[in-house]
């Protein structure tokens, strides 16, 4: 029999109060340092990120390969659920047994097709947790 | 306004020559240490783009940012650290020659060159064109696929909306006319 996993973390209703937190990688700005907009996509079903019920954002950009290559932007979560078809949905991660393992609580999936209308939207409701370092 | 400050290095002639005619050959083909060099000929270095009207030259500031955006070819497999792969030059070609013959008949109809749009790497092999204007702006977005249309939208606020797809070889002046109203 094999053995199964479960988790401990229930998925949890997001209100829309919340903030949610996501990682940008110093190749999504341009030239100038502005954000673009493909930051905006789906890694497979939905856009990462983190809700802030769980994770700070210093704990958001750790979870990063290179933390120091990352910004932290948040998405007030009512303005998200106003975008078309987006959904927010917790998808809580507990995976002990892989490598590394992966435990985050925070997670949540942003469900639903990152048009270009989409990613317009995106673009007028985030803001900066934490910025960029200056790169050297 | 001292116009040798903002164009620090002409000549007089040279000088001369951008406030009548635009930049001369030999100024245009000058390398921009600070940024990837890229063969931008059929944009600039035409020769007999002096013996056609003077709309089929494009804005020094547009060939800026048309030579710019090509570091976008330098983006290796895996650039976004999230496995993405990189662009094809045919994508940001079909992109920046859309960007080239919009403002060119912008400027055709207008009489004045619109400020350079924002040419950035878009999802799955796609080039996004970012269009703004103090009032308006747009977002263009033209895909891998060469057969598929670009797709669009933009805004100037709730009750200004446009969105939909384009052909990205078709006369889309409209466009900039929105943009700029």
């Amino acid at each position: 029999m094999a053995n199964e996993i479960i988790s401990p973390w229930e998925k949890e209703r997001i209100l829309d109060d919340a903030i949610l937190y996501m990682r940008v990688h110093k190749n999504h700005f341009d030239l100038d340092g502005k954000l673009i907009p493909r930051v905006f996509q789906n890694r497979g079903d939905g856009m990462s990120t983190d809700w802030n019920k769980y994770s700070t954002q210093e704990e958001c950009q750790q979870r990063a390969r290179k933390p120091s290559e990352n910004a932290i932007i948040q998405l007030p979560v009512a303005e998200v659920r106003k975008i078309a078809d987006q959904k927010v949905e917790h998808t809580p991660i507990y995976e002990p047994l892989s490598e590394p393992p992966i435990l985050n609580r925070a997670h949540t999936d942003v469900f639903g097709e990152k048009t270009t209308e989409a990613r317009f939207h995106f673009m007028k409701i985030y803001s900066f947790a934490i910025r960029l370092e200056k790169q050297s | 306004m001292n116009l040798q400050l903002q164009k620090p290095g002409l000549s007089q002639g040279e000088l001369h020559h951008y406030l009548t005619r635009g930049l001369t050959p030999s100024l245009r083909q000058k390398p921009n240490s600070n940024l990837p060099q890229y063969d931008i000929s059929s944009v600039t270095a035409d020769p007999a783009a002096y013996s056609r009207p003077t709309t089929e030259r494009i804005s020094t500031r547009l060939a800026d940012a048309i030579r710019a955006s090509g570091y976008i070819l330098d983006l290796e497999d895996d650039w976004d650290e999230e496995g993405s792969s990189r662009f094809s030059e045919a994508t940001w070609e079909r992109a920046t020659n859309f960007v080239k013959q919009l403002a060119l008949s912008y400027r055709q109809s207008a009489g004045i060159w619109i400020d350079p749009p924002r040419i950035l790497p878009g999802p799955k092999g796609s080039i996004d064109i970012h269009w703004k204007t103090s009032k308006r702006e747009v977002l263009i977005n033209v895909p891998d696929d060469d057969k598929c249309p670009a797709d669009y939208y933009g805004s100037g606020g709730s009750a200004d909306i446009i969105k939909g797809k384009l052909e990205t070889s078709a006369k889309n002046e409209w466009i900039l006319v929105w943009l700029t109203r």
